[in-house]
């Protein structure tokens, strides 16, 4: 409150409180133009659209809720938030609960370049374009030629139909996204890992604590908050996945990997229904926003402030 | 030699490393690190197995896709996939156009970021705190919410299928801008106050005393900006209809469509084209890069 307080003094105006203004507005300048123009109009009017029926050409029709209520009864839009809600449930939990544990194991190695080259390894994926891993694991993936069917076959199990079948197309882009953004979340989690002070191991060792107790009283319970923040952008950033599905299955089998950016894209660009596209999108962002809230209410529960 | 190992330790912690040498002789202990580091090794294996592959495949014969085993070493170091992408497509104004929307990004949000940075951490103005909120609400908003307006408003100006849709709207960056206020925050006081007294004005502070000790926080802007944007796709899809204005990733798919091209060795070699910049780009600044996404991680912690 004190700055505004201070720059609010206009009755009396000082030379220097009116240049140090002018001079803070002409600094933010560029980034508040940006944000006017492609984030807080497109929100209001994207917000607003979603009250419309426009296909682009002709006059947009004022038509109320009715864009929500046919959504409601839209069996394909509720399959795709069903398939969007399984895809962030599952990617979040394998990505997050994996990068964790893959994080505590790097962590307890001695050895420093071992520590080094698994750090890197795991996060190499998370710099290359996801067109270009869902390019390479649709390759890979193949089902009669495909190389990771062959050695599947070589170790004697059957073979997959890793990007045929509903179940294990959806199965793929799961264990794909896992590929390319578990080091990332490893990152975080080692991160968090260098915060917890030794002493407090050095006082467990002392006191006869085993790895697994040290493990469950002290590095998760000190991990929490990277978790909890972990968690949060995971799901954030699953809600809104499009481009692994749009370039490997292009939602298919049927509609088992279609999701709800995938829909928007497709009514937007696709049928001109613009004001549809747009009632998906303000639903999209309440069910992250309501996400988010909920785990930021429940987080108060079990993260670990210190 | 696990006692050799340990007994060179952390010399920051000696006797945490004494403690760790009395429970290296218990063998439990010993088979734990196995146990422990056995998969970590192998969970990297998968992570390189399908970029060993890309490579090996790009050198391939079509005729060898069918052979079993598939051979991880090629047979021979054939080029003709990479001739093939070449002549169906224009890899290198793809490449370019990349590199130019790449660049014009970084240093575009390195000047504004860096501007709003200063702005927000050591200025006093009306309504900072209001539009400071604002620009931190904008990022939990998905960007699918602003598709249809911006599309619109792109249209507008001008910019539908060119390079610079690809620029002007990512030109300025709101978690830049908080990396950059964080970092500013942290420069002492006396020194822009010295600067004051001889008679500098904000933007000299900004130009002569801020930018120059900013170099760790923008070198990982830097480069976190220059991955996202060089790995963007969804803007590109929606903006750029002709080929010759595509970025990479959206050239990968043009080329898949091509006659021929789908899963083949062609594609695999426009893969490692695409990989190789990348990885090199990765190991330069491996450091950096870790670093920044430590940084925001912690940044929410």
């Amino acid at each position: 409150m004190a700055p505004l307080r201070a720059g609010l003094r206009w009755k009396k105006p000082k030379p220097l409180v009116v240049r140090e203004a002018i001079a803070g507005y002409f600094f933010i300048l560029p980034t508040l133009l940006s944000f006017l123009v492609f984030f807080l109009i497109p929100t209001i009017s994207g917000l607003g659209m979603s009250f419309f029926d426009w296909d682009f050409f002709s006059e947009p029709e004022y038509v109320g809720l009715d864009n929500f209520l046919e959504l409601a009864d839209d069996k394909l839009f509720i399959t795709t938030l069903k398939n969007t809600a399984l895809f962030a449930i599952s990617a979040t939990a394998l990505n997050v609960g994996l990068g964790m544990f893959i994080a505590i194991g790097i962590n307890s190695i001695k050895w420093r370049w071992l520590k080094a080259f698994l750090r890197t390894a795991y996060f190499i994926p998370f710099v290359i374009s996801t067109v270009v891993v869902a390019l390479l694991f649709g390759f890979l993936l193949q089902e009669s030629t495909g190389v990771v069917n062959y050695y599947l076959t070589r170790l004697g199990f059957d073979k997959v139909p890793w990007l045929s079948s509903s179940l294990w197309a959806f199965r793929s882009i799961v264990l794909i996204d896992v590929w390319k953004h578990v080091g990332f979340f490893t990152l975080i989690f080692l991160a968090g890992l260098q915060a917890i002070p030794r002493e407090l191991y050095e006082a467990a060792l002392v006191d006869g604590a085993g790895r697994l107790v040290r493990l469950r009283r002290i590095t998760i319970p000190l991990l929490t908050p990277s978790l909890f923040f972990s968690l949060v952008i995971a799901l954030i950033g699953a809600f809104q996945v499009f481009e692994s599905m749009f370039v490997l299955t292009n939602g298919g089998p049927g509609d088992a990997t279609r999701t709800v950016v995938m829909l928007l894209y497709r009514e937007a660009f696709g049928s001109f229904n613009m004001g549809y596209a747009a009632s998906m999108a303000v639903v999209l962002f309440l069910v992250i926003l309501a996400l988010t809230i909920t785990q930021v209410r429940l987080g108060d529960r079990w993260v670990f402030y210190r | 030699m696990t006692n050799a190992v340990l007994a060179k330790g952390n010399p920051a912690l000696p006797d945490f490393n004494k403690f760790r040498d009395k429970l290296s002789h218990n063998w439990r202990a010993y088979l734990a690190n196995v146990t422990l580091t056995l998969p970590l090794v192998l969970g990297s294996l998968i992570m390189f197995l399908p970029l060993v592959w890309a490579v090996s495949f790009s050198f391939g014969q079509p005729h060898e896709f069918f052979k079993l085993p598939p051979p991880v070493i090629p047979s021979a170091f054939r080029l003709d996939n990479y001739d093939v992408v070449f002549e169906r497509v224009d890899f290198l104004r793809f490449f370019l156009n990349s590199v130019i929307v790449t660049t014009c990004v970084t240093i575009a949000q390195l000047i504004s970021c860096s501007m709003a940075g200063y702005a927000f951490a050591r200025l006093r103005f009306p309504g900072k705190r209001i539009i400071f909120i604002g620009f931190l609400a904008s990022m939990m908003v998905p960007q699918h919410v602003t598709l249809i307006p911006v599309f619109i408003i792109i249209r507008g100006m001008g910019l539908y299928n060119n390079l610079g849709a690809l620029i002007v709207p990512y030109a300025t960056s709101v978690f830049g801008t908080f990396l950059l206020k964080q970092f500013f925050e942290t420069i002492p006081d006396e020194l822009e106050d010295a600067a004051k007294i001889d008679g500098a004005g904000f933007l000299q502070i900004y130009r002569r005393i801020m930018l120059p000790l900013a170099g760790p926080p923008l070198a990982t802007l830097a480069i976190l900006t220059f991955n996202s944007s060089w790995n963007n796709f969804f803007w590109p899809l929606i903006f750029i209809n002709s080929s010759d204005k595509m970025t990479l990733p959206l050239g990968m798919l043009y080329l898949r469509g091509q006659d021929g091209v789908t899963n083949s060795g062609v594609l695999m070699a426009a893969i490692v084209l695409n990989l190789v910049p990348v990885l090199i780009f990765f190991l330069i600044f491996q450091r950096r890069l870790v670093e920044g996404v430590t940084l925001s991680g912690l940044k929410g912690a």
